[in-house]
């Protein structure tokens, strides 16, 4: 009898997994890529110009095969597929689209080897501060001025950190397509109970002591919500304190490490303070020393911390999931430091780079145009989520009163893309530096957090952590050829 | 059974003059020998002797600009200085050792209850794999969610029933609320404790199937001599099992040593460099600095650690080592406790060198552990004996073994409760993480979004079709190359059945660098194809190692007998030995799936396009920058394993007896 109950359990659970499978895997087959979008009519794509369509027309083929950074939210990714088919659709031609994570870290080894290799997609749109200098050095990507120029005389120049970024020995490596938001996002209800007006935060210390203000551990309340672990927030943080204070990774140029110096010393103890002195043990959640780029967020939205910095994806994230801490947000660009009367915050942009062997690299460029200007843009902007795509060249800021009107970012972005750059420090240094790989380097290798690990749990003395610092940072140039 | 192996063994035929010069020269059944090991020799030259020759040369080189010049030693050198390698190189030696005495431990104590269980028991061992069949990448994202010192479940849990100032006060934590993955003193543990809940099932299979085939007489004739449950344990199962134990602890060291997707989506090697593995760093220079020499000099490095390992496996799983020990075997058993004291006083000692403290709280829990196995079965021991006194039928006897399956159970199945609860959990529920242990109210939402917003069912079909091709032809090439191996009389079979298992030394980290550019040259990266060549090729050393046990098992007479009637040698493998080897090929067919069902670091490095993604690399694909979609993770995390869950529910008997019949007896 046993012997036959269980035979019949087994064949049950064998006929579920069959039936099972059977339904399901078809089903499952079927869905995907229908983007949840936003409900109601969504805005309509721009009409592809004449002078585009010509260039699509004399293109040597009909296909085109793009890489696009994967978005923040699914609706933004959407949002620029289904651009790319608005194009494709007006002009008979056919374009294969594929999402790429750079916050894999393996994006630029992949497209080298593929470029190598004879096997590349004709264009990609990339992090332009993060990945156009690497890709320039390994010489995977082809020169892009002549789009560039042209769409200058129409849109005017190109915003924010768009020279610094893409252009190289005088030539332009990335057309420009839009900009990321960022910045300081502080809770204005924690704040405006203490009396504290988020436009008075000026500097660090200012940050600092505010947070220590709001900080009540015992409503689950935290005023500081930056780490020091590995991850881009907080190599975005420290080296921003560090450029404040005077200090920096490398000189101007982007070759030389310069970073043991009195200035980063008394940068890194400022930070260093805030993580090790027990008068401010109670702004610091639990755990702050593990998260990842994901930790700052998650404690964001579940409304523990008060002050936070990041691009606008945890604004755009509270936006889009009805997330009550949305209206207690404030968002100012960011700090200044004893070296700067001014913040040096600059906001990042995407750019479209066209790999070298690409197959169709004038369709690309037509492609790249359409996308990043007219009403095709602005239908992207308002598809995508609050702050995550914005313009990024000067006149098309103004060609529709949304782009400055649509969300309390908005306004905030535009007033950090339109600073006058270089930013001086009264160190000597100006930001945004060269481009450098050496510098995206380091800061792939993640030695500014390492070394406040080595401060923060092993008791290093600063001085001797810089030190380090300095020293991996120079094998770090010296590896890359940049002889020190 | 003697006469047997020698029969079985391939060594060429002595001359003689009716002999052709060929069988001379290769051995009696060379044509078919050679036939049948050629794919997978192909495949493991091509995709991993290669690969590793140019690692060799990348590591003289270092790239400078757009080029990659040759720079002697000075990878090497560079190593030899840079002290995150070195950290990089002790975190890996904790996180295997530690790993590896925790999975022996309690996969052992997890089989021993399946083992004595009466009912349910095809149930609970199904139940206790589910740490294995489920993705790493749900398990990495699950744990980190867990381990969350404000919203996690573990902390809250722990808050609940008192027991966090408890560990505090024995030290076992740093501070509380513990930080886990933010603490430099708790990050490692916290990694190994999950490696190790991943790692269990491997050794309860193997342990489970090496009990099966323990002589139940001996068993009897113990208690009758009045050894008690301890007594039985050290003289009848430890010895009976010892084999088992060493082939399963020595491929698993294998894998913990040179594992790097765990920890790399945990905690990045984080906080600092303290769970930073040599993976880790091998992977940072190749890929995010750019610097494949560096990277590849790294993981060379580490070669002679990976070779010691792979000796030691050759030596015990070449044919007949459980039986026949050869003259290493016959010293270490002359002199075997300076052969086990020597080795475990340097590990310790290396232990108490890299960090005293961990050591010391690593065996506080380890005698924690033994005790409460030692408990359980006492008092299991005595509810037996009184049992039998009043006939009772033992069912009181099996509380202990109740109480000891429900500790254990906890411990797996308490993870994939949270994944369960976070799947029907609104979104706004999980960002604001109001009410952690239950969802409010239950929805499907995650679900609908999963299936609107990402291309779901294309990761499954892909996966269904990776996972399905590559472990048809691990099966067929390894039933192929084992067949030879075990039976067929060529020269240089012998030398290839002891050294298949060399190719586990060369680690995905450092294969996977030279591997691109190859697949690159082939245009098959960012295809499907790319991973149904390259899957098969880090499980058929252990399918053709399982395969070839199992082989040796069948009598040579039947497949003679075959051909004596007139069969050719191939219609005797297919229509006589492949209908005996059901069990064995289901086993390895599962155990082949999982991987590829699992696999991510390749799928990682080798898939850009979203067209060729599979459900591992889609679902870490869903997290972009600081996003998790922990919702949608979940519910993915669910209809990923459910397939997998009903398919070991119903053959994981055919795991257990393929085990059984073959590899584990040696």
């Amino acid at each position: 009898m046993e012997r036959d109950r269980t035979f019949s359990r087994r064949k049950i659970l064998a006929n579920a997994a069959l039936v099972g499978a059977a339904v399901s895997i078809p089903g499952l087959a079927g869905c995907g890529g229908s983007s949840s979008g936003k409900s109601g009519p969504q805005p309509t794509y721009g009409k592809v110009s004449s002078a585009l369509a010509a260039e699509a027309k004399r293109a040597s083929s009909k296909s085109l095969s793009v890489l696009s950074q994967a978005q923040y939210l699914t609706s933004t990714d959407k949002a620029i597929a289904d651009a790319y088919q608005a194009f494709a659709s007006q002009t008979g031609t056919k374009i294969k689209n594929a999402t790429i994570n750079g916050d894999a870290g393996n994006l630029v080894a992949k497209q080298d080897a593929a470029v190598k290799a004879h096997n590349v997609q004709d264009m990609a749109f990339v992090s332009a501060g993060r990945f156009v200098a690497q890709l320039h050095d390994l010489g995977d990507i082809v020169d892009v001025s002549d789009v560039v120029e042209a769409m200058t005389g129409k849109f005017g120049p190109p915003t924010g950190t768009a020279t610094d970024s893409l252009k190289i020995d005088g030539k332009w490596w990335g057309i420009p397509f839009y900009t990321i938001g960022a910045g300081i996002f502080l809770r204005k209800d924690w704040l405006s109970a203490k009396g504290v007006k988020p436009e008075d935060l000026k500097t660090w210390s200012d940050a600092r002591d505010a947070a220590l203000e709001i900080s009540d551990p015992s409503k689950n309340q935290f005023g500081w919500g930056v780490t020091i672990n590995r991850g881009g927030d907080a190599n975005g943080f420290i080296e921003g304190v560090i450029n404040t204070y005077g200090g920096g990774i490398n000189a101007d140029d982007g070759r030389k490490v310069i970073f043991d110096s009195p200035e980063t010393i008394d940068a890194v103890s400022f930070i260093a303070d805030i993580f090790t002195k027990d008068k401010y043990k109670k702004m610091l959640p639990p755990g702050i020393l593990s998260w990842t780029d994901t930790g700052n967020n998650e404690a964001w939205l579940a409304g523990t911390v008060g002050l936070t910095l990041n691009q606008a994806s945890l604004y755009a994230q509270s936006k889009d999931t009805k997330n009550p801490v949305y209206p207690k947000t404030a968002v100012i660009p960011g700090f200044a430091g004893p070296a700067t009367k001014t913040n040096l915050t600059t906001a990042d942009l995407s750019a479209f780079v066209i790999f070298k062997n690409a197959k169709n690299p004038d369709l690309a460029k037509a492609v790249a145009q359409y996308m990043a200007t007219g009403k095709t843009f602005l239908a992207l902007v308002k598809r995508s989520g609050a702050g995550l795509v914005l313009p990024a060249w000067t006149n098309v800021w103004t060609e529709d009163p949304y782009y400055l009107n649509g969300d309390p970012i908005f306004k905030a972005t535009h007033a950090t893309v339109t600073k006058k750059l270089p930013l001086p420090t009264s160190t000597g240094l100006h930001f945004p530096q060269a481009p450098s790989s050496g510098h995206d380097a380091v800061l792939q290798a993640y030695i500014l957090t390492d070394m406040m690990g080595q401060i923060v749990q092993k008791n290093e003395s600063v001085k001797s952590a810089v030190k380090t610092a300095n020293h991996r940072m120079v094998q770090t140039f010296e590896q890359l050829g940049i002889k020190q | 059974m003697t006469m047997l192996r020698e029969r079985a063994r391939p060594q060429p035929s002595p001359p003689s003059r009716r002999v052709p010069r060929t069988r001379r020269l290769f051995g009696a059944d060379w044509r078919e020998g050679y036939l049948f090991i050629a794919p997978m020799v192909i495949l493991l030259l091509a995709l991993v002797a290669l690969p590793f020759i140019d690692a060799i040369r990348l590591s003289f080189t270092a790239r400078h600009g757009g080029s990659n010049v040759f720079i002697g030693w000075n990878d090497y050198r560079t190593l030899w200085h840079d002290e995150f390698f070195r950290t990089a190189l002790k975190n890996t030696i904790e996180f295997t050792i530690y790993s590896e005495l925790f999975k022996i431990t309690l996969g052992l104590m997890a089989a021993l209850l399946l083992h004595h269980l009466k009912r349910w028991k095809g149930f609970a061992t199904a139940l206790v794999l589910l740490p294995w069949i489920i993705p790493t990448v749900v398990t990495a994202v699950s744990w980190r969610s867990i381990f969350d010192p404000l919203f996690g479940s573990l902390n809250y849990t722990l808050n609940e029933l008192h027991l966090g100032p408890v560990l505090k006060s024995l030290h076992l934590v740093h501070q509380w609320p513990a930080a886990w993955l933010g603490d430099v003193h708790t990050a490692m543990p916290a990694v190994i404790v999950v490696n190790i809940w991943k790692g269990i099932p491997f050794f309860t299979i193997n342990f489970l199937a090496g009990l099966k085939v323990l002589d139940s007489q001996l068993y009897e004739a113990a208690a009758i001599d009045g050894a008690s449950a301890w007594r039985r344990f050290t003289n009848v199962t430890l010895p009976g099992l010892r084999y088992v134990m060493l082939v399963s602890a020595l491929l698993s060291t294998m894998w913990t040593f040179n594992n790097f997707d765990l920890v790399w989506l945990m905690t990045q090697g984080g906080p600092g460099s303290s769970t930073a593995m040599y993976t880790l760093y091998a992977y940072q220079q190749a890929i995010q600095q750019l610097q494949p020499g560096l990277g590849s000099a790294a993981a060379i490095m580490l070669l002679p650690i990976s070779a010691l390992l792979i000796f030691a496996a050759a030596r015990y799983l070449r044919p007949g080592a459980a039986t026949t020990p050869g003259p290493v075997g016959r010293a270490i058993g002359r002199h075997s406790r300076v052969f086990w004291i020597v080795p475990s006083v340097l590990i310790v000692a290396l232990l108490a060198w890299i960090d005293g403290g961990l050591l010391v709280k690593v065996a506080i829990v380890l005698a924690v552990l033994i005790g409460l196995g030692m408990l359980i079965g006492t008092v299991w021991e005595m509810l037996s004996a009184r049992g039998d006194r009043k006939s009772a039928g033992g069912r009181t006897a099996r509380i202990p073994i109740w109480v000891g399956m429900a500790l254990l159970l906890f411990f797996v199945l308490a993870p994939l409760y949270w994944i369960v609860v976070t799947a029907f959990k609104p979104d706004l529920q999980i960002t604001t993480r109001s009410s952690l242990l239950w969802p409010r109210p239950w929805t499907f939402e995650q679900f609908r979004n999963l299936t609107s917003n990402q291309p779901f069912g294309l990761w499954f079909r892909n996966t269904i079709i990776v996972a399905g091709v590559s472990t048809v032809a691990s099966v067929v090439l390894a039933a192929l190359a084992a067949y030879a191996l075990a039976r067929l009389r060529f020269r240089g079979g012998r030398t290839l059945s002891g050294t298949v298992l060399l190719t586990y030394m060369m680690p995905g980290a450092l294969l996977f660098i030279p591997l691109y550019a190859i697949l690159s040259d082939l245009h098959v990266i960012d295809s499907l194809w790319s991973l149904i060549i390259t899957y098969p090729t880090f499980t058929l050393p252990f399918a053709c190692w399982f395969l070839m046990g199992y082989f040796r098992g069948i009598p040579a007479e039947l497949e003679e007998a075959a051909m004596t009637d007139g069969a050719t040698r191939i219609q005797a493998f297919t229509r006589v030995i492949l209908p005996l080897m059901r069990p064995a090929l289901l086993a390895i067919a599962l155990f082949t799936l999982t991987n590829a069902w699992n696999e991510f670091l390749l799928a990682f490095v080798f898939i850009t396009g979203d067209g060729s993604k599979t459900l591992p690399l889609g679902m870490q694909s869903m997290i972009v920058g600081d996003i998790v979609p922990w919702g949608q993770l979940s519910a993915a995390s669910i209809l990923i394993s459910v397939p997998v869950v009903l398919a070991y529910g119903f053959a994981q008997r055919f795991l257990v007896e393929g085990l059984a019949a073959g590899a584990v007896k040696g």
